[in-house]
Formats: C-alpha cells, structure tokens, sequence
C-alpha cells in the first residue's frame, strides 16, 4: 500500500515528505484500508478536504476515516451485527450456520475482506472495528 | 461474489479508538465540505456525499455552503419521479446556458434521490434494487466525463444503505462524506446562520460552536479573493461576524484587528454603506464589552459618514433614517458616560429627523416605529436628569404610536416588545411619582407580553433580558408596596433569567450588569425582610461584579456609581446587623463618589445631595441623619 501511495505521489511531481506529516500517519491510512487500493485512494480524497494545505496530518486521516465509519455504520443491515460481533479473525472460512445472502453481502460490501497471500483467509474490515456497534451490541 | 484480493499483509492492530458517532456538528461538517469543494473546484469530477435527513435542515445546508463559496456558479438537481438516470439528470442541469445557468457551473447538487427510490418502491414493491441505483453503479465510468465538476449528492439514512448495497462501486469513489446530524431547529439556525453582535440568536452559540465558526470563518478569510470587487460585501460580511465571535469569546485584541480590517475593505472598495455598518457594528461591540470611549468613536464616525451621505444626495431617505439612529446611538453613549446634556442634544437632532420621516410617509411602519423610539430615548434622558413630567409625555408619545402599529399588525412580535419597553418605562416614572397603583397596572401589562414572547422563542435572548427586566420592575413596585414575598420571587425570578444570560455570553457587559442590579434588589428585599446574612452574601456578590467592571472601564459614569452605590448597601447591611465595620464601607463610598466628582464624571443633583449626606455622616456619627442607600440605576 506504501508503494502505490509513493507511485501516486510521484505521478503528482510531489515528495512524500511534502504530502504527509510523518511516517505514522502514512502507516495509519495502509493499515485502515486493510489492504484494499481503493479505499486507500478514497481516504487519502477525503483527508485532503481536511486540510487547507498539504501535509496530510494524522488528525486529517483520522477524521476522514472517522466519516467513513459513520457511513459504514448506517450502511450495515441489522441483522449483519450479530455475525460481525461473533466473527472470529483471521478466520479460514465464514461458520456453516451463516445464511448465503449475508455471507456474500458481507463479502460484496467490504465488511470482511478476503485475503489470498498463500491460504486464503478472511478479517474484517478494520474500520468496522471502530465501530461502537461492534462491540457494545447495538444495531443488531 | 469475491469482493477484495488484497496483497498486504493482515493488519496487525487496529491503532485508533472507537468512533463517537455523534460527535459529529453540522457546523464541522460544512466546514469540511466547503474546504474540501475549494480544493476540488476545476479538478474535474469528484464525488461528496452529504447525508441530512431533514428537508429543512438541507435547504439551509445547501443555502449556507453557497454562502460559503461566494463567486461560485451552482447547478442543482432535484430529481423527481420522472427521473431515470442520475446521470442524465445531472448532463441536464450541467449543460451551460440551459436550464437555470447562463454560464457553466463551478459544481452540482443532486438531491430527491431518496423519494425517486421511495416512489417507485411504491410502485413496484417492497424490493428497492431499482434499475436507477443500479444504473448508477453501472454507470459510473461516464461520470468524469459528463459530469466533470465536484458533484454533492444529498442523500438520507434511508438512501445510504441502498446506495451502499446497489451502487457500492458508485459510493467508493467518494472524496468524503458529510454527515449532518440531526439537530433542532434552533440549533442548525445557530450553527449556519450569520451571527453577529446584535444577532438575538447568537447566545444559542456554544463556545466550542463559536470557535468552530471564528476558524471556519477566518479559513475563508484567508482564500477569498480580494482582487474580485463582487466579493468585497460577503469579506466585510464574514470580517465583521468573525469579530463578533472573538469579542464573544473574550479576544478583544482580534476582535479589534477584524473590525479594522472590515473598515479597511469597505474604505479601499469606496463601499459607504459597508463602511457605516462596520463602524456601527463595531460601536455595538464595544457598548457591550462597556467601553463607553471607543464605542463613541465608532458611532461618530458612523455618524459622520451618514451625514457626508446626506449631503450627497439630501432626498435618500434610508440615508436619512441612518443619520437619525446614529444620532440616537451616539446619545445612548453619552447618557451612559453621564453627559445628559449632550445625550438630549444628541437625541433631539434624531427625533427631529425621525419626525419629518414619519410625517413624510405616515404608512410607513418603521418610520413610525423610529419615531416612537426617539421618544423613549429622550424620555430616558429626561427622567434621569429628574423631569418627570418631560419623560412622561414622551413615553405617551411613544405609547400612543405603540399602540397604533399593535393595533394594526397584532401578529406583529416586534410592535408587541415596544407595547411591553413603553409600559414598562411608564410604570417606571408611575413608581417614581408614588403611583403604585399605576405603576403596578402598567408592569403587569408588560410583563404578560414579554412573557408569551419569552414562551414563543425561549432562545431569543432579547425577549428573555424583556422577561428579567419586567420581573425586576414589578418587584420594584411589589417592593414599594410592602408586599417582601411578591418582591423577592420577581426578583428570584429576574436573576435566574439573568444568571443564564451571563453565563452563556460572560464578555458582555449588559448581561453582567443586568445581574447586578438584580441581585442588589433581591438583596434589598433580603434586607426587608431581616434576613442580614442573606443580603449580606448577595451583596457581596454584587460588589464582586462592581469592582470589576469599575476597573474594566473608568470613563463609564455608570460603572462608577455603582461601585459606590455597592459599597453603601454593604455599609448599610452591616451596620444593621451592629458590624463596626460599616463606617469603612461608607468611607469606601464616600471617597468613591468625590473621586467622581473630581474627575468630572456626572454626578446628578441627587447623588450631589448624597454625597453631602454622606459626608456628614463619615465625619460626623453622632448627628449624622439616617439616609437610606442610593439605588443602582436601572
């Protein structure tokens, strides 16, 4: 994920120094996006309009990535809660029990990300993490 | 379906805290929009998405970000049942010179999407993947293209989620997403609305609100263009509420810095209406911080610009009107400095332009209502310089046109608050002339209409100092008449108003002393009642706020003699409860009200005949006569 922020800061004739505050802030947006480029792309957007001028701070992802876990949060149906709470990660495969609308749902909306380096396994979405919903059992 | 084949490897910690998701304030979330349009604007398309709710709240959303954005040309969709497409919707919105934009626009709002989506569920059913959330996924790619401007989709709780499970690939190509919580009416008027020093709405601003909006303001400040003439209205506009914010919130310097910068823009612009606003507003804020000094050289110069106007073109009526309030402004500092005779002067000059305009137009309402005003104002005048009678007539006068423009217009709220200002200055000179019975028919008729207008819109803070000022009249009279139990809850009832005005706004001055003379009248029906301790405490407390606004301001005639009236009450208290300490307070007050003297600050007659009784009885405490403790002036 660093590599493709680096090409896109490259192909805007920029630095990297000059587009973010610090080397945490560049390792907080990789981690949030949990692997995914266009959300990477999407974050970065977002924290633009956070700041007058560039670096990027911290304080600028964070709040974009907090906008984005307020829309995620109304976006999951009700009835997604309760196998998002129970998800065990990294898991190898979604429990039997689990209807097929919700796993695909889970899957085509990006609350779990699919991973395939070697053995496929599964983890949720680390923005859905941030999510009070997650853990103190509303929404369900 | 296989959403994500991601390549990096498993995040290893999630390193940020839970998400509070209600932290989020409709003030933040327009600021964030609007930087994040500017940074947009001729970039070509980029998507944000504005999730409200509220169709009100939406509109003054959308009205407010306009504002934020002068100098940009909008386009606006608002799709309806015919509407298949987004897309197309948008291209016919875009096209320049069609529908509503004569050139092409800097941006797009889409909105109505939701009730398309709930429309044709009607329609068709409960199942709500309708072919236009699909199109507009599967048609994303033409976006860039036939959109290619920043595009503000206003969506709802309701619409989000379909979007996000019909048009996820659409929704990712966001560049951020405004969240406008719900709030009440109230709050988003005071979140997105213009506040400035006379805004009655401003106090529904929280000091974090207030901060929030000074920066946003101040962000806007630093990118406007200042080359464009267009914008020199709406920079003079968001300089002088940006300075209205940091008075507010106790930053004088900036404030000041602001207010100049204000005047500068409207002088450079050659702009004299802007101008003459600015000074005015400025002479406002420094009434309210209570510096009596500046705020006089602020409404002269405002004074002088309205009269070179009147020069220029001697048949301009509104120029008129201004230069008859800016005398009347400039009247109001002088009665509060203490020169009455200046001030009677001052109001005279306005009250002879308020009469030539009201005779001029007789229909029209607020040249009736100036007139009114002016004889109020030169009835204050003259009950403070002791004629009684003088203020009497001209509180009739002004009555008598109260009454008209009621009668007229009853739904009128405005001509209702001048009802409730003339019978309580009414029953104000009734009290003086031992008419209790009067005073007491006058008040309670006050008191009824500011208390429904206080009921009507319990945020409007000029309605509630109404409500505390009518509370404290009638507990005057309740006082006078002997009734202790009547007074104390008027004036319990006065404080508690006043305490919550105080605290809400505390760098302003009337609401500081409003609480003052409250509490010294709660104290004096404590003293009434032989509750010694009582009154002591309360005025201790008054004193407090005395001394501190005597030293904030030593030009202010008034702040002068409260300070000595405060240290009288304590003597007088003190000496009723047998304390040896009352003759430090009287001499306190004493020297207080000499040093006045000598500076040359007004001293009226009555107060001229304390300051002998006074002396008499610092000097003399034998054959000293018992005088009872001047009154802070209301």
């Amino acid at each position: 994920m660093k590599n493709l922020l680096e090409k896109r800061v490259q192909a805007a004739s920029l630095e990297m120094d000059a587009v973010f505050d610090n080397d945490k802030t560049v390792e907080l947006l990789c981690r949030m996006t949990g692997g995914h480029p266009r959300h990477l792309l999407m974050f970065v957007r977002a924290a633009i309009g956070k700041v007058n001028s560039l670096p990027l701070t911290q304080a600028a992802v964070r709040s974009a990535i907090k906008d984005y876990a307020q829309s995620l949060g109304r976006d999951i149906p009700g009835e997604f809660w309760p196998w998002l709470r129970g998800f065990q990660e990294p898991a190898i495969g979604f429990p039997p029990e689990m209807p097929d609308h919700v796993r695909q749902g889970m899957l085509l909306w990006l609350y779990v990300f699919e991973y395939r380096n070697g053995e496929q396994f599964y983890c949720l979405n680390p923005v859905i993490q941030l999510l009070p919903q997650l853990h103190e059992g509303h929404g369900s | 379906m296989k959403a994500t084949a991601a390549s990096d490897p498993l995040p290893a910690q999630v390193p940020t805290e839970p998400v509070n998701t209600d932290s989020t304030t409709t003030l933040q979330s327009l600021a964030d929009l609007r930087r994040a349009l500017s940074h947009a604007k001729s970039a070509g398309f980029s998507l944000f998405i504005a999730v409200c709710n509220q169709p009100s709240q939406r509109e003054a959303a959308m009205q407010a970000l306009k504002k934020s954005l002068p100098g940009w040309h909008w386009a606006q969709a608002t799709l309806n049942s015919d509407t298949t497409s987004v897309l197309a919707a948008a291209k016919a919105a875009l096209r320049p010179g069609g529908g509503k934009n004569p050139v092409s626009p800097d941006a797009l709002m889409l909105d109505g999407l939701e009730n398309v989506v709930r429309q044709k569920a009607d329609q068709s059913g409960p199942d709500l993947s309708q072919p236009i959330l699909q199109g507009l996924n599967l048609g994303r790619e033409a976006w860039p293209q036939e959109a290619p401007v920043p595009v503000i989709l206003w969506t709802s709780d309701f619409l989000l989620p379909l979007l996000a499970q019909y048009a996820p690939d659409f929704l990712d190509w966001r560049s951020g997403t405004a969240l406008f919580p719900a709030e009440a009416s109230t709050d988003i008027e005071a979140a997105l609305d213009r506040k400035d020093f006379g805004d009655h709405h401003a106090t529904a601003l929280t000091p974090e609100m207030r901060q929030a909006r000074l920066k946003e303001l101040e962000d806007r400040i630093a990118v406007i263009d200042t080359g464009d003439a267009h914008l020199g209205e709406i920079h003079t506009e968001w300089l002088v509420e940006a300075a209205g914010h940091a008075a507010r919130l106790g930053m004088p310097a900036r404030a000041e810095q602001l207010m100049e910068q204000a005047i500068k823009v409207c002088r450079l612009a050659g702009d004299s209406q802007g101008e003459f606003w600015a000074l005015t507003t400025q002479g406002h804020a420094w009434l309210a911080a209570g510096d009596l000094s500046r705020s006089m050289a602020s409404f002269r110069n405002g004074l002088e610009i309205s009269e070179r106007m009147v020069w220029d073109d001697p048949r301009n009526a509104e120029w008129q009107r201004e230069l008859s309030v800016s005398h009347s402004r400039l009247g109001d500092v002088q009665r509060s400095q203490g020169d009455l005779a200046g001030a009677l002067a001052s109001l005279r000059k306005g009250l002879e332009i308020s009469e030539r305009l009201a005779r001029q137009d007789a229909r029209n309402a607020e040249w009736q209502r100036d007139l009114s005003v002016s004889h109020n104002k030169l009835g204050d005048v003259q009950r403070s310089q002791g004629d009684l009678d003088g203020a009497l007539a001209s509180f009739r006068k002004a009555m008598e046109i109260s009454e008209r423009l009621a009668r007229q217009d009853p739904s009128n709220d405005e001509w209702q608050r001048d009802l409730n200002v003339n019978h309580g200055k009414l029953g104000n000179v009734q009290l003086t002339q031992g008419d209790l019975a009067g005073a007491l028919a006058s008040l309670r008729k006050g008191l009824e209409i500011s208390e429904r207008l206080a009921r009507q819109d319990p945020i409007n803070a000029q309605w509630q100092r109404d409500l505390s000022l009518s509370h404290g009249k009638l507990g005057n009279v309740q006082l006078a008449q002997g009734d202790l139990t009547g007074a104390l809850a008027s004036f319990r009832k006065a404080v508690e108003i006043c305490e919550r005005l105080a605290q809400h706004d505390p760098y302003n001055a009337h609401w500081q002393r409003d609480l003052l003379v409250n509490h010294s009248k709660l104290g004096d029906a404590q003293l009434a009642q032989g509750d010694l301790a009582g009154a002591l405490a309360v005025y201790h407390r008054v004193l407090e706020v005395c001394e501190r606004l005597a030293g904030q301001d030593p030009s202010n005639a008034q702040w002068q003699r409260d300070l000595w009236v405060s240290y009288w009450k304590m003597a007088s208290v003190l000496e009723a409860a047998g304390d040896g300490s009352s003759g430090q307070w009287l001499r306190k007050a004493y020297t207080q009200l000499s040093v006045m003297k000598e500076r040359g600050l007004f001293v009226s007659l009555a107060d001229e005949r304390l300051l002998e009784q006074l002396q008499q009885k610092v000097q003399g405490p034998v054959a000293a006569p018992e005088i009872r403790p001047a009154e802070h002036a209301e």
